[in-house]
C-alpha cells in the first residue's frame, strides 16, 4: 500500500520535475562553455531581456520641459538636464515651477510621489501616499498659481505646505489651467541621460546564471528553484526506496 | 490526457506547499492614518513641519550614518498644548529599499513603534510585536545619544533591525528638538553612529 502510494507520487513529481531538469541541464551545459562560446563577453541588447533587469533602453527617456531645461526620468532615475537629482517612484508624469508664499520651488511628479525641490535643486521633501497624496498621479498643472493634480482617483487642488488635497470636479477647472506636458528632449540630452544610467553591461553568461538559479524571476524564482531542488531530493530518495524493493517503474 | 493534467495539478499543489512563505513579508501593514489614529486617539493630531538646519543635518548624519534626504520633515503633535506627544513617519533603507516606520513619542520616551510598509525581501520580522515592543519606554541616553536600553536583534534581519534602531534614535532626537530646548544639536548630546 505504501509502496503503491510512493510509486504514484514518484511518477507525479517526476512529471513536474522533468521540464526543470531539462532547463537546468541546458543552462548548465551552456554555462560550462561560456568562454568558448563567447557568452561571457557578449552583452544583451534585446530590450525585452534588458527589461527583465529593470534596464531601460535609451529610447525610454521621459522628459518634461521646465522653462528652458528638461526634467527627465529613465530607469527610475530622475535628471535635471543630465544631472541626477533622485529617484522616481513610478513613471515621471510632470514637472513645473511653483511659486509658494515664500520661495520658488520645483515640483517633480512621479506616479507614486511628488518631489519638492528648492530652486537650487535640493530635495525639500518627498510626499507620497503616507502623507495623504492621492495616487496614482497622472499629471500636474497650475491654475492661477494653485497646484492641480490629476490622479486615478480624481482631480485635486494640492497645498504642499499644509498637505491638503481638495477634490474638484473636472467641470470646475478654469480653462486657464496649464498642465505640464511631456516633450521629446534634444538628442544630445537623451544621450547624456542614457550614459548616466546605472547600467553595467548584462552578458549572456549573467542571463544563463540567473535562469539557472531562478533569479531571473526575482526572489520567487530562487524559491521556485529551491522547491525544485527539494523535489529532486525527494525523487532520488523515493527512487532508491522503490529500487531497493525491487520494483520496476 | 486528463490523467496527466490531474497529476500536474497535484504536483503543482505539492510545490506550493514547499515554497517558503518568508517572501510574503513585503507589504503595507498599517496606513499612516491608522497609525496616527491609534497614537493620538481620541484626539485629532496637528501636522507640523520641521526645517532641518545645518546643525540638525549634522546630527542626523551622525545618527543615520548618511545624510538625511530632505530639508523638511513632517510630524504630528497632540492638539492639546500641555501634551508632549509627537508622531513621526520616517523612511530608512534596510538593505536596498526603504522601510516606512511610524514612531510615537511622549515625554521623551518612545510610546510605540510600528512598521507601516516593508519593501525588502528579507527582514520583515521587524514588524512583529515581539520586536517593536522592546522600544517602548526607551529614551536617548546622554552623552552619546544612544537608546537607553539595548535591543535584541533578529537573526537574518540585521539590516532591518539597524534601520529601525537608527530611526528610533532619530525620532527621539527630533522629538526633543520640537518639544523642548534640551538637545540642540551639538550641545548636550554628542551623537555617535
Amino acid at each position: 500500500m505504501l509502496s503503491e502510494l510512493l510509486k504514484r507520487w514518484h511518477g507525479r513529481v517526476g512529471v513536474l520535475a522533468a521540464s526543470f531538469v531539462l532547463l537546468l541541464a541546458f543552462t548548465g551545459l551552456c554555462l560550462n562553455h561560456v568562454s568558448s562560446w563567447g557568452f561571457d563577453t557578449k552583452a544583451i541588447r534585446s530590450p525585452g531581456l534588458l527589461a527583465l533587469y529593470g534596464m531601460a533602453e535609451v529610447g525610454t527617456v521621459i522628459s518634461y520641459p521646465l522653462n528652458d531645461v528638461f526634467v527627465s526620468e529613465s530607469n527610475g532615475q530622475l535628471f535635471y538636464q543630465a544631472k541626477e537629482i533622485g529617484h522616481c517612484e513610478g513613471s515621471l508624469v510632470g514637472a513645473l515651477e511653483f511659486r509658494s508664499k515664500t520661495a520658488s520651488q520645483i515640483i517633480v511628479a512621479c506616479e507614486q510621489a511628488l518631489l519638492l525641490f528648492s530652486s537650487s535643486l535640493q530635495l525639500i521633501e518627498k510626499v507620497g501616499a503616507a502623507f495623504g497624496l492621492p495616487i496614482a498621479v497622472q499629471r500636474i498643472g497650475l491654475v492661477d498659481g494653485d497646484l492641480l493634480i490629476d490622479t486615478s482617483s480624481g482631480l485635486f487642488y494640492a497645498d504642499l505646505d499644509t498637505l491638503s488635497w481638495a477634490a474638484v470636479e473636472e467641470g470646475e477647472i478654469p480653462r486657464s489651467s496649464q498642465w505640464s506636458e511631456p516633450s521629446p528632449p534634444p538628442e544630445t540630452l537623451k544621450r547624456a541621460v542614457a550614459e548616466s544610467i546605472d547600467r553595467a553591461d548584462i552578458t549572456y553568461e549573467r542571463l544563463l546564471l540567473d535562469i539557472h538559479s531562478g533569479r531571473i524571476l526575482g526572489e520567487w524564482g530562487v524559491y521556485l528553484v529551491d522547491a525544485m531542488a527539494l523535489l529532486f531530493m525527494l525523487l532520488a530518495i523515493s527512487g532508491l526506496i522503490l529500487w531497493s524493493k525491487g520494483r520496476k517503474f | 490526457m486528463k490523467r496527466v493534467t490531474k497529476q500536474l495539478i497535484q504536483a503543482s499543489a505539492l510545490v506550493l506547499c514547499l515554497l517558503p512563505f518568508s517572501a510574503l513579508g513585503k507589504g503595507i501593514y498599517l496606513t499612516a492614518d491608522a497609525f496616527l489614529a491609534e497614537s493620538f486617539a481620541p484626539a485629532q493630531p496637528l501636522m507640523e513641519s520641521l526645517w532641518l538646519t545645518d546643525d540638525i543635518r549634522g546630527s542626523a548624519k551622525q545618527i543615520l550614518n548618511h545624510a538625511y534626504p530632505g530639508l523638511r520633515i513632517r510630524y504630528w503633535r497632540d492638539s492639546e498644548e500641555s501634551s508632549q506627544r509627537t508622531a513621526w513617519i520616517l523612511n530608512e533603507v534596510g538593505k536596498t529599499r526603504p522601510i516606512t516606520i511610524g514612531i510615537a513619542i511622549a515625554d521623551d520616551e518612545i510610546e510605540r513603534v510600528r512598521i507601516l510598509e516593508f519593501r525588502e525581501s528579507r527582514g520583515a520580522e521587524v514588524r512583529m510585536d515581539f520586536f517593536t515592543r522592546q522600544f517602548i519606554g526607551l529614551s536617548l541616553q546622554p552623552p552619546k545619544g544612544l537608546l537607553s536600553e539595548s535591543i535584541d536583534g533578529i537573526s537574518g534581519a540585521t539590516l532591518s533591525v539597524k534601520a529601525v534602531k537608527k530611526t528610533a534614535r532619530f525620532a527621539l532626537f527630533l522629538h526633543q528638538l520640537v518639544t523642548n530646548d534640551k538637545p540642540v544639536a551639538g550641545e548636550e548630546l554628542v551623537f555617535s553612529p
